[in-house]
């Protein structure tokens, strides 16, 4: 009874769920299990069958892809935020990347069984919502991103300066460089 | 109709959580539309006040680059749902639809989408789900492209006109235009 009590303070804290009726709030917090993560611990690893996503009640994560021998911070992901939720709407699917505590961190971690929550769960409705423009931000973001390579780059190509030995760079090499990878 | 279309949809998609009935609900508060073969769908930067659920036929999607050239990206065959991203993001149509033979459509005028979007019933739910089915699997398609474009490779072997035609599938991937 005191867990519960406490998941659904957690869940008002969030400013997606402010308003919504503490009742719909308890049967979506009976829906998931809350963990605590000290500073380093990892929620998600790269590669692993993806079947649950975190919302972060408290703290901070760090978003690591790890490419060869090379480490890279692609996001951070805060209190109210979403990570790993695609895997709610598609089967199959792999861990693009390794989520760990960059902060202690408190997430409740969701699974399929939310999607059998009441219909009229007006927390669930909000929780959608807010995965929808999760999910949007990130395909609009990307995808700018691409189109600001692409204007950088596409124009001619670019050289490497004067007395380089290099030859032109790829437009592969700028892509990568781009993106912050191994040239 | 409605529920036959729902369900091949569903399972065109291996949507999870979402009931037929409650996806013909939605269907139900579309107008109904039919095209000629040629004809236009949507417009590529024009605004967008209209998702559409392909019933039957196949439209050829038509992107422009930056560069100005026209590429082919994707025909479009029913089962499927188009348009949305243009819908939940306010911007212009990132393509153009063409049809390629008759096509039957239903289409939902914005108001009608994101007041569903926002309704605690079977028909929000299945709204909300689909588009979110869709937006997911935009996600792990677009970013399994750019990861296969920014893997090391030999030298020597990158070829900007292949790696150009790369970004732009990526990008419509991002956007929904491939079915996968």
């Amino acid at each position: 009874m005191k867990e519960s009590s406490a998941k659904v303070q957690a869940l008002q804290s969030l400013l997606m769920f402010r308003g919504t009726p503490p009742s719909a709030l308890a049967e979506l917090a009976s829906l998931g299990k809350i963990r605590s993560l000290g500073v380093g611990d990892v929620a998600m690893s790269q590669g692993e069958d993806a079947t649950t996503a975190l919302l972060i009640l408290k703290g901070e994560m760090e978003a690591v892809v790890t490419s060869g021998s090379a480490e890279r911070v692609v996001g951070t992901i805060r209190a109210g935020e979403l990570v790993g939720e695609t895997c709610l709407f598609t089967r199959g699917g792999k861990r693009s990347a390794t989520v760990r505590a960059s902060q202690p961190s408190r997430v409740m971690i969701l699974g399929p069984r939310i999607m059998s929550a009441n219909v009229n769960n007006a927390a669930l409705v909000f929780l959608e919502i807010h995965m929808l423009g999760a999910m949007s931000r990130r395909i609009r973001n990307t995808n700018q991103t691409i189109q600001a390579f692409w204007d950088a780059a596409a124009p001619a190509p670019m050289r490497q300066p004067s007395g380089s030995k290099k030859g032109p760079k790829s437009m592969k090499d700028r892509l990568r460089a781009f993106f912050g990878g191994d040239e | 109709m409605s529920i036959a279309f729902a369900k091949a949809l569903l399972e065109s998609t291996h949507q999870r959580g979402v009931e037929p009935d409650d996806l013909s609900q939605v269907l139900e508060r579309c107008e109904d539309r039919r095209l000629q073969p040629g004809m236009m769908v949507c417009k590529e930067k024009k605004e967008a006040n209209e998702l559409f659920f392909l019933l039957e036929g196949d439209v050829s999607v038509v992107k422009t680059d930056p560069r100005g050239r026209l590429h082919e990206l994707a025909a479009l065959s029913a089962p499927a749902l188009l348009g949305h991203m243009a819908l939940i993001e306010r911007t212009q149509r990132s393509a153009t639809c063409m049809t390629k033979n008759p096509v039957h459509l239903r289409v939902l005028e914005r108001d009608a989408y994101e007041s569903l979007l926002k309704e605690p019933s079977g028909a929000g739910r299945a709204m909300r789900r689909l588009v979110l089915g869709a937006l997911a699997k935009q996600l792990a398609s677009g970013n399994a492209r750019l990861r296969d474009l920014l893997e090391p490779e030999p030298k020597n072997q990158a070829d900007d006109v292949a790696t150009e035609g790369q970004l732009v599938a990526t990008s419509a991937a991002l956007e929904g235009w491939h079915k996968d």
